[in-house]
């Protein structure tokens, strides 16, 4: 599971400077739920071989974003592109071959809860394949061992933990190889050495198969392990800084620079007149 | 230290001395006290100076009576907030000025409910079609559902609804034979009980009861489990495998009742039969070759086939209804719940609805 295994994957630092084949395009994107506008002004771009995170707080529009990427959400105005094409106006035809090349975690697991481990991580294949069961069993097999769940295959998803489930989920992901791996809080609720190891799973896809990455998150510890680049949003769904950690961490805006020194927000003072206030001075 | 009130009348309004702490347990005591002082125009003086320490509870007094204050049109005022309780006082926002609700008119809620209708019809007849074309025309493309999934479905709505569904058809068809038993006898015309529990059970009461029953059992389950498959985002997961959820998990279930329902009807039909047949045997003294030959004399082909339509109609309602109310879940766990109910509900009157229309229709055309 290190990179000595596959010595001509590109290292992380390389994929990063040079710049790749564009995977991920969003320009200008407005999108939310029924009538409530969660995203208003979102553009970036994600590039080959990149792990890319998405910070903010939360009601910020992450998920959203990531909603939007795979076709889940219609975007209400802007450009989205993945590999190309538009998630959004694919035909069926053209659909199953888009989203066998991306891979994506839920913020919960999302495993089938009536299937076990592993007919969940096999379901990809055994939908989009005619590849025989044994065979599927033997990939499903090394995709557990790589998230460091072997034989749990036979398990139902109701009899793991929390962070079992996430690395299972995180192995349905990865199932058929994609080139782009969208992970909705990958460490959220986890304790810090599982969710260390969540990242270097995620560092380990990068370096071994140059997967392409979109990280929500908002673990700092993690950002400073895996991310090439971040994107902060602000609440009301807008872009407010854009680069590398070392960047963002001289920024200008000191919100941008308080979150990676880990300083609370300036206390704020309530808005509005207090109980004392108006105790004292509305008579 | 429990809170005293000591209450004074000045000349310039009402002055309320307070002592100890103003906790939860005293709350009460102070709330009441400033709603029976409080009067329009008048002030009223809290003397917090004598207060050690303030909880929410407290607090919430104090803000509480600020409201009442703006209501009636009087005055609250607090002095000689110290230490902790000035701290606290000084945390808390002070209530909002309350606007009036804004109150939908009449027009607006007919125009929403229209709305919600519309797209309610609209969605389920999307998955009415979606499934339909999952259903029928993928087989045809060799794009089958999941191997497994039917035999599984049919074995939870099917099969495991036998022992209750044949209990309560052998209690209706008893309880149908000594209704009429009562009636004919007075006319020496026993033997008939055989044709009106025949006919009825296989027109009518089979089918019916059946659909009911497993509306109840397999129409509620379905919509729960797919609500929480929705809640758990794993409609979305399937999505994103590109594995169509009706494919999925609507089709295996329709295939499996439109299997099983009218077994299930066929085996209601002659277990209801058979509770007549003991009712006659047993009770009136009928002969069973005679009260057999009855039977089979009195039903035809078309009765069967009648009842077994329907059945199948009433199968596509339930897994129809249970599989809308499930997919289109709004909220968490209540969601869940109030889908469920909406599935039994909307199931059970539909089907009845179908029912009379079946049974009129019938009726009409002979």
């Amino acid at each position: 599971m290190t990179a000595a295994m596959n010595p001509a994957a590109p290292a992380s630092a390389a994929a990063a400077a040079r710049p790749g084949e564009v995977i991920v395009e969003v320009e200008r994107l407005v999108a939310g739920y029924g009538e409530k506008v969660i995203i208003r002004d979102v553009s970036f771009t994600l590039r080959r071989g990149e792990i890319l995170c998405l910070i903010g707080g939360s009601g910020c529009g992450k998920s959203t974003v990531i909603r939007t990427l795979v076709g889940l959400l219609q975007p209400m105005d802007g450009k989205v592109r993945v590999f190309g094409q538009d998630p959004s106006l694919l035909e069926d035809q053209a659909r199953i071959p888009f989203l066998r090349r991306i891979g994506m975690l839920f913020q919960n697991g999302a495993l089938l809860g009536s299937m076990t481990v592993g007919e969940n991580v096999g379901l990809p294949y055994r939908e989009h394949t005619d590849i025989p069961d044994d065979v599927i069993q033997r990939i499903v097999e090394s995709k557990l061992a790589m998230v460091g769940l072997p034989g749990t295959a036979d398990l139902l998803p109701s009899e793991l933990s929390g962070g079992m489930r996430k690395r299972a989920s995180l192995s349905r992901a990865m199932a058929m190889d994609p080139d782009l791996l969208l992970c909705d809080e990958p460490s959220a609720g986890l304790d810090p050495i599982v969710a260390a190891g969540i990242d270097q799973i995620l560092r380990d896809l990068q370096r071994m198969y140059g997967t392409t990455m979109l990280v929500v998150t908002h673990e700092l510890a993690s950002i400073a392990l895996i991310a090439d680049r971040v994107v902060m949003l602000e609440p009301g769904g807008y872009v407010l800084a854009e680069g590398t950690v070392p960047e963002l961490q001289d920024h200008a805006d000191p919100k941008v620079r308080d979150f990676f020194a880990r300083k609370p927000p300036p206390e704020e003072a309530l808005s509005g007149p207090t109980l004392l206030q108006a105790l004292e001075e509305e008579g | 230290m429990p809170l005293s009130i000591t209450k004074t009348d000045l000349p310039d309004g009402i002055h309320l001395q307070l002592a100890g702490d103003l906790e939860s347990d005293s709350a009460a005591a102070l709330a009441r006290s400033l709603s029976r002082s409080m009067r329009k125009g008048r002030t009223v003086t809290v003397d917090l100076s004598g207060v050690a320490s303030a909880d929410s509870a407290g607090v919430a007094c104090l803000a509480h009576g600020l409201v009442l204050a703006r209501r009636k049109g009087g005055t609250l005022r607090a002095v000689g907030a110290t230490g902790h309780v000035r701290e606290a006082l000084q945390h808390t926002p002070a209530p909002a000025r309350q606007s009036a609700p804004e109150r939908v008119g009449a027009l607006e809620a007919i125009g929403d409910a229209v709305m919600g209708g519309t797209r309610a019809v609209v969605a389920f007849l999307q998955l009415l079609a979606d499934t339909a074309y999952w259903g029928l025309i993928a087989p045809l493309k060799r794009q089958l559902p999941p191997p497994g999934f039917t035999s599984t479905q049919a074995i939870r709505i099917g099969v495991d609804a036998l022992p209750i569904v044949g209990l309560i058809a052998f209690l209706l068809g008893l309880i149908m034979a000594f209704q009429a038993a009562f009636q004919l006898r007075q006319f020496g015309a026993n033997i008939f009980v055989a044709n009106l529990v025949g006919i009825s059970m296989v027109r009518e009461f089979g089918p019916l009861m059946t659909a009911i029953i497993v509306a109840g059992r397999s129409g509620s389950a379905i919509s729960a489990e797919l609500g929480t498959m929705v809640v758990g985002e794993e409609i979305d997961a399937l999505r994103t495998m590109g594995i169509n959820e009706n494919r999925f998990l609507v089709v295996p279930r329709i295939y499996a009742i439109t299997l099983t329902q009218p077994s299930l009807t066929i085996m209601a039909d002659f277990i209801g039969i058979l509770g007549g047949f003991c009712i006659g045997v047993f009770y009136l003294d009928l002969s069973a070759a005679a009260y057999i030959n009855q039977t089979v004399q009195s039903l035809t082909i078309g009765d069967l086939a009648n009842g077994l339509a329907k059945s199948g109609v009433f199968a596509w309602i339930i897994v129809l209804i249970g599989c809308y109310t499930g997919l289109n879940i709004t909220g968490g766990a209540e969601g869940v719940g109030r889908a469920t109910t909406t599935s039994v509900v909307a199931s059970i009157f539909s089907i009845i609805v179908v029912d009379s229309i079946f049974t009129t229709l019938s009726t009409l055309l002979g």
